[in-house]
């Protein structure tokens, strides 16, 4: 099976989280570039190549988290999608929320897909090995 | 009188006849001179005292037909009728009619001979008796005074009443007619009016609705226009009625007033509210009755001042709770939220040593790793059941429907089969399950919680859960859910359904569930009570309202 490396970029403010997630994508022999912002300001001029982020390449795929500080995940999409190079990405929120509001926004906004972190460790590597399989294996993304 | 001039005859004709018959004439003169004296004095005694003892009033000549109908209608009259001498000091009474023992308890011998003065208000004596002095003949003279009521004599208490008088003196008799109408109902109510007036807190103004409204000014008003906003009756009488207007609210009061005075509106209005300005400057807010009728309008001002301090209180106190309670289910969400992460990245920290340096852990080791993991799992059960709770009190966009309680049933029985909850082996019946008033999400809510602790506190085999409906008569059902597991002591029963209570700690559990069932039946508006003794299974009842009537789409 011929591997590309995807670019991810990664928007988590726990760092705990963020290995939990590297861990999970590792174990799921997806290769992958992961690029991290702990915040949801730190995403946008990651995304946008402002304030010393001007050599950052275009991620293909973006991981959301909903709730972050300073700017939170509604607010990064919400400038995504208004932004005329980055409105194509594709943007997966990855949450721990299953607040109907929550997803009925995310949704709204404009993301493509809305994944919960569940508690259970092995449901949570199954939900990481699902959403390679598709974002990374099967799906056709934007260059 | 007529007695008198047969003494004058009777002297007249004595004298020719002693003379005759041989008398001397000094004795004649003697007798003549006595005669004389007595016939003048006879004379005088008949003007000062001489009574006329009964009716009829009017001596009736032969010739004049009604007279004597007239009388008759005197003696039946309630009218209170009175003759008096034209010429007398003392004011004697000549004659009265039965009116004054009908209406005022006198009997006619009681007032007949005596003098009016005796009768009459010592203070308004004085104006009584100069108008009967200046009487003249053919003009009907009124006065209005106060007269003794026969209670007086009885329980010496003093009672008066008022009369209103018409007396007339005719040229050709030697009597005044006096007429008096009692007006002591119609002064008593007014007395009563004008001090209900008086001490009301109420304004109260009279005005005249043939004026153009802008024109408008005060033909009466009470006092409370003084004691609460400073004005003076005098400064009240004669100002325009607009200037106490308050300017903005101006030309919606006058609208307001021209709306009611249309000639299809009622002569009682709806109330309207304006503020009025004080002597001070400072307006006061009034809710405003009004009646007009016969050309006047009747105005009754409330002042709702504190009222509406009071409604703004409250209004204050609604929007702040309203805050605190918006602040408190972002707080629960938030918390939710802030708390779901830390207890999953322990567990799953937990797993990635286990499967990565576990080789390096002894037993021991590994259930600590296990314990971690554990307590981690409870406190994410501990976090979800919370947020669902918070989320039963708090949320708002959860209408009521109809739920049909058998297929929701069936869609449960599915999932707990598929996910283990229940075993080949377990049972879960109902019977005839209505369709109840509800939330579809609430409800699953209630049963899956109910459910899975009739599997859960239970070790028979097969657990055996069942569902069923009786009707309460009122509209509501009662819906039972009965297991066959371990039941619970009588003395725990009313913590059952209590937050973070466990009455079966050999149990893992959060104690959130029965306090979230207990929440959405109280949503719902229904209440849940147990039935239940150890070893004997539990029995969970809670109302709901009966759905069949409701419109399938509501």
């Amino acid at each position: 099976m011929p591997t590309t490396t995807h670019r991810i970029l990664l928007a988590e403010d726990r760092p705990q989280d963020v290995r939990l997630t590297q861990r999970a994508l590792k174990k799921a022999g997806y290769q992958v570039d992961l690029d991290i912002a702990t915040n949801g300001r730190e995403a946008l001029d990651k995304l946008q190549r402002v304030n010393g982020y001007a050599k950052d390449p275009k991620p293909d795929l973006v991981l959301l988290d909903w709730m972050m500080p300073l700017v939170d995940g509604q607010e990064v999409l919400q400038e995504i999608r208004k932004d005329p190079v980055l409105k194509g990405l594709p943007v997966i929120v990855l949450t721990t929320s299953r607040d109907e509001r929550d997803v009925r926004n995310a949704y709204d906004e404009g993301c493509n897909a809305y994944l919960t972190k569940p508690v259970d460790p092995e449901a949570f590597q199954k939900t990481i090995d699902a959403l390679g399989l598709f974002w990374l294996k099967t799906a056709v993304l934007p260059k | 009188m007529k007695r008198c001039w047969f003494f004058f005859l009777g002297v007249v004709l004595y004298g020719p006849l002693a003379l005759s018959w041989g008398a001397p004439w000094w004795a004649v003169a003697l007798f003549t001179t006595i005669w004389v004296a007595t016939l003048l004095g006879c004379l005088k005694w008949g003007t000062r005292t001489q009574v006329i003892k009964q009716l009829p009033l009017i001596p009736c000549p032969q010739t004049f037909d009604p007279c004597p109908a007239l009388n008759s209608w005197l003696q039946v009259s309630g009218d209170l009728l009175i003759v008096l001498p034209k010429k007398s000091a003392d004011g004697t009474i000549l004659l009265v009619g039965p009116g004054f023992e009908r209406d005022l308890g006198w009997k006619y011998q009681d007032i007949v001979g005596h003098s009016w003065r005796e009768f009459i208000h010592p203070e308004d004596v004085g104006m009584t008796d100069q108008t009967l002095r200046s009487l003249e003949t053919g003009l009907v003279q009124r006065v209005t005074n106060r007269w003794k009521h026969r209670q007086d004599q009885v329980d010496k208490s003093t009672r008066w009443v008022w009369l209103e008088w018409a007396f007339l003196a005719i040229e050709t008799q030697d009597y005044i007619y006096a007429h008096a109408r009692n007006l002591t109902n119609r002064f008593e109510r007014e007395a009563q009016m004008a001090t209900w007036a008086m001490i009301t807190s109420d304004l109260m103004a009279v005005s005249d609705t043939a004026v153009p409204i802008l024109e408008r000014k005060f033909e009466w008003a009470n006092e409370a226009w003084t004691r609460h906003l400073g004005w003076s009756l005098l400064d009240l009488y004669g100002m325009p009625i607009i200037s106490l207007l308050e300017p903005m609210e101006k030309d919606s009061v006058i609208k307001a007033r021209e709306d009611r005075e249309q000639p299809e509106a009622g002569i009682q209005e709806e109330p309207y509210v304006c503020k009025i300005r004080g002597k001070n400057g400072i307006y006061q807010v009034y809710e405003w009755y009004a009646v007009h009728l016969n050309g006047k309008l009747y105005s009754v001002g409330r002042d709702i001042g504190a009222d509406i301090k009071q409604q703004g209180k409250l209004q204050s106190a609604i929007a702040d709770l309203e805050a605190r309670n918006a602040d408190l289910e972002k707080f629960a969400s938030v918390a939710a939220h802030q708390l779901r992460s830390p207890p999953r990245t322990i567990t799953g920290i937990a797993q990635a040593l286990k499967e990565d340096y576990g080789h390096l852990l002894d037993a021991e080791g590994l259930q600590f790793l296990n314990d971690i993991q554990d307590d981690a799992d409870q406190m994410a059960e501990i976090v979800e059941g919370l947020h669902r709770f918070s989320t039963v009190r708090t949320k708002d966009d959860m209408p009521l429907t109809r739920v049909n309680l058998e297929s929701l049933l069936y869609d449960i029985r599915v999932s707990k089969y598929r996910r283990g909850i229940l075993r080949k082996t377990d049972v879960l019946t109902w019977n005839h399950l209505p369709t109840v008033v509800g939330n579809r999400v609430l409800l699953q809510e209630v049963f899956v919680n109910l459910i899975n602790n009739a599997v859960k506190f239970n070790e028979s085999s097969p657990k055996k859960v069942h569902i069923a409906a009786s009707p309460r008569g009122d509209g509501r059902w009662d819906i039972s859910v009965k297991d066959n597991g371990i039941g619970i002591d009588y003395h725990y029963h009313h913590k059952l359904f209590q937050m973070f209570q466990r009455v079966h700690p050999q149990y893992k559990g959060t104690g959130v569930g029965l306090a979230l069932v207990s929440a959405i039946v109280d949503r719902l508006g229904g209440d849940i009570r147990v039935t239940s003794s150890p070893g004997q299974g539990a029995t969970f009842t809670f109302d709901l309202a009966d759905g069949s009537t409701l419109e399938p789409g509501a």
